[in-house]
């Protein structure tokens, strides 16, 4: 889906009253994401250790 | 249970129903009652959340699931951190945008009243059913294990939840949680030390760990594409996926909690919090479960773990005997090889692994020959591993914290369940159809009111509970019956900008029968489908099907 088609679907949505918010949250995201996967790896690496 | 456990069980529960009752008391109107009137912070928030999704189940299954089956459970979760995103993307504006009570209500801004008491009413029948079972779970296990009242067990959980959550509402609910997880994961923590205090002194941690490894309790990820395994990396990164957005997204019980924070920047790190901590507390969760597995390897287990009160003649009775003292034996032999266990010797553990299969087939044939002299004993007995071991090796007053934290969980998820129904009874049916004055007190006292229906709803179906086993079995999966439609009608209001009211509706309706029938094939074993996947068909049956129509009614136009 692009981001025209995405900012259509929400264009019945009122616009928000204007919030200060400088947070970061695109680093957020990616860090979450990469957080998992390196759960993800370590847990594969335990598996592959202890498989028969 | 001694004095010091009861002392240390009741204590915990009433400071903790007092204060949040007391700080909670000044509710002067709906908003403040159903919304906390936006005060909440980030961790309060994020705590909250996880209290709302922890029930006691949690923490009583899934240590005896992990000394069952090993790590594998932890996959389910893996969808979660991705889903916190998409919610704190596309979900979370919406609803502090049009500053809603209740999810249903935006989808009556984008379609119309009619999905919007059509979701609500999905949301109402699956949430008040699990409500009962929340209290019901963990009831029945404490009453066969401590040999309580299960009546008693279900009407005091039950009746606490209801005195703070009446009276305190939303932010009472928050505030408790808060507290609960506290002594949630403080309970886990200890429970965790003396587990690891129970090995023998020339076993510690990390030989623990491979005793647990050599049989097979460590194979944590699942490769294969097989849509029939309940839990592999496939089934929890997309049915897990479709899961949590529409639980998390959709499910008022989750959304109330997050709709009170102080802003939108606080809800969302409340849910990145979420993200962040719940794959590693669900691992540590299971591990303690392998944990008490490696545990049970030197002290010797009961050979099944409920109670056994059956009655049998003179013959079943020295079969059962002869498969105990092969049990014994079998016990016996693999405790003296996993005394001297060393990881690097291959035919040793191949032995131990032999006797393990042996051991666990002695286990059924048990349970089995059990089942047959009386079909009312209950041959899954994980549920009630995790209890055997806290009475057995916790000192005193210790058995009596955990027990509070079985209390807690159970209490934390009834809550959060209880006050999202009564916001969704008041905002998305009585608001809606009934009260059209804007008396604010009166609105306040019917949501009091819808609260104390609830309990008394949930806590009469706990107290029912027992004669439906088929009930309790399909409430395990109800979450999964109905979500997935759920979200189908939000991403068709999030994301499909012509799709109309009456279109979303025939998406729900077809949607939700088509999760049914195909429900139904798998309980008659006509395919093979791991619950999961419900998530993903009709969400997906939802989707096509309302942009279909939509299509088919703009042509007939």
């Amino acid at each position: 889906m692009s981001d025209e088609e995405l900012d259509q679907g929400l264009d019945h949505v009122p616009e928000p009253e204007q919030e200060k918010d400088s947070t970061n949250w695109k680093g957020w995201y990616i860090g979450l994401m990469v957080f998992l996967v390196v759960q993800i790896i370590v847990y594969l690496w335990i598996t592959n250790s202890y498989g028969s | 249970m001694s004095g010091i456990d009861w002392f240390v069980l009741m204590t915990t529960l009433i400071v903790i129903v007092a204060y949040g009752t007391w700080k909670t008391r000044k509710n002067s109107n709906l908003e403040s009652y159903l919304k906390g009137n936006n005060t909440e912070n980030w961790a309060t928030i994020g705590l909250s959340i996880m209290a709302t999704q922890a029930s006691a189940i949690t923490f009583l299954s899934t240590p005896g699931q992990a000394y069952e089956s090993g790590m594998g459970f932890i996959q389910f979760y893996f969808g979660l951190p991705l889903a916190m995103i998409l919610i704190s993307i596309f979900f979370l504006p919406v609803y502090y945008r049009l500053k809603v009570y209740t999810a249903y209500q935006y989808l009556e801004e984008r379609f119309d009243v009619r999905v919007r008491s059509f979701t609500a009413f999905l949301f109402l029948v699956s949430r008040g059913l699990a409500a009962g079972i929340t209290i019901y779970a963990p009831s029945i296990i404490l009453s066969t294990i401590l040999g309580w009242n299960l009546q008693l067990t279900c009407l005091l959980i039950g009746g606490l939840v209801i005195i703070y959550t009446v009276s305190g509402g939303s932010r009472a609910v928050s505030l408790t949680q808060k507290w609960q997880m506290g002594i949630i994961m403080t309970g886990m923590f200890i429970a965790f030390y003396f587990v690891v205090e129970s090995f023998p002194e020339n076993i510690g941690f990390m030989e623990g760990v491979d005793i647990a490894g050599s049989l097979g309790k460590m194979e944590i990820i699942d490769l294969s594409t097989d849509l029939g395994n309940r839990y592999t990396l496939l089934s929890g990164l997309t049915g897990g996926l479709f899961l949590f957005v529409s639980y998390f997204g959709t499910d008022q019980s989750q959304v109330q909690r997050y709709l009170g924070g102080k802003s939108l920047k606080e809800s969302r790190m409340g849910l990145m919090f979420n993200g962040l901590l719940k794959v590693p507390m669900q691992f540590f969760i299971l591990f303690i479960g392998v944990m008490v597995f490696v545990s049970f390897q030197f002290n010797k287990p009961p050979i099944v773990f409920n109670t056994v009160n059956v009655e049998m003649t003179a013959t079943e009775e020295r079969g059962l005997k002869a498969i105990e003292t092969e049990y014994d034996v079998v016990f016996e032999e693999k405790r003296v090889l996993l005394k001297e266990f060393k990881d690097s010797n291959v035919d040793e553990n191949v032995a131990i692994q032999k006797l393990q299969t042996q051991q666990d087939s002695l286990r059924g044939s048990y349970k089995k020959s059990l089942h047959k002299i009386d079909p009312n004993f209950e041959v899954k007995d994980s549920d009630y591993i995790f209890l055997t071991f806290i009475l057995n090796f916790l000192p005193h007053g210790l058995i009596g914290l955990l027990l509070a934290v079985i209390f807690s969980a159970a209490m934390s998820s009834t809550a959060g369940e209880l006050n999202a129904l009564a916001a969704t009874t008041t905002i998305d049916y009585y608001k809606k159809f009934w009260s059209k004055s804007d008396d604010d007190k009166k609105d306040l006292r019917v949501s009091k009111l819808l609260t104390v229906g609830w309990g008394l709803m949930a806590i009469l179906i706990a107290l029912t509970a027992g004669m439906f086993e088929n009930l309790i079995q399909l409430v395990n999966i109800l979450g999964s019956l109905f979500y997935g439609t759920i979200l189908g009608v939000f991403l068709l209001a999030l994301f499909f900008k012509s799709t109309k009211g009456t279109a979303a509706l025939i998406g729900g309706i077809v949607g939700q029968i088509t999760v049914l029938i195909v429900h139904l094939m798998v309980s008659y074993e006509v395919i093979e489908l791991s619950y999961l996947m419900y998530n993903f068909i009709g969400c997906g049956v939802v989707i096509l099907i309302g942009v279909i129509t939509q299509e088919l009614l703009n042509s007939k136009s």
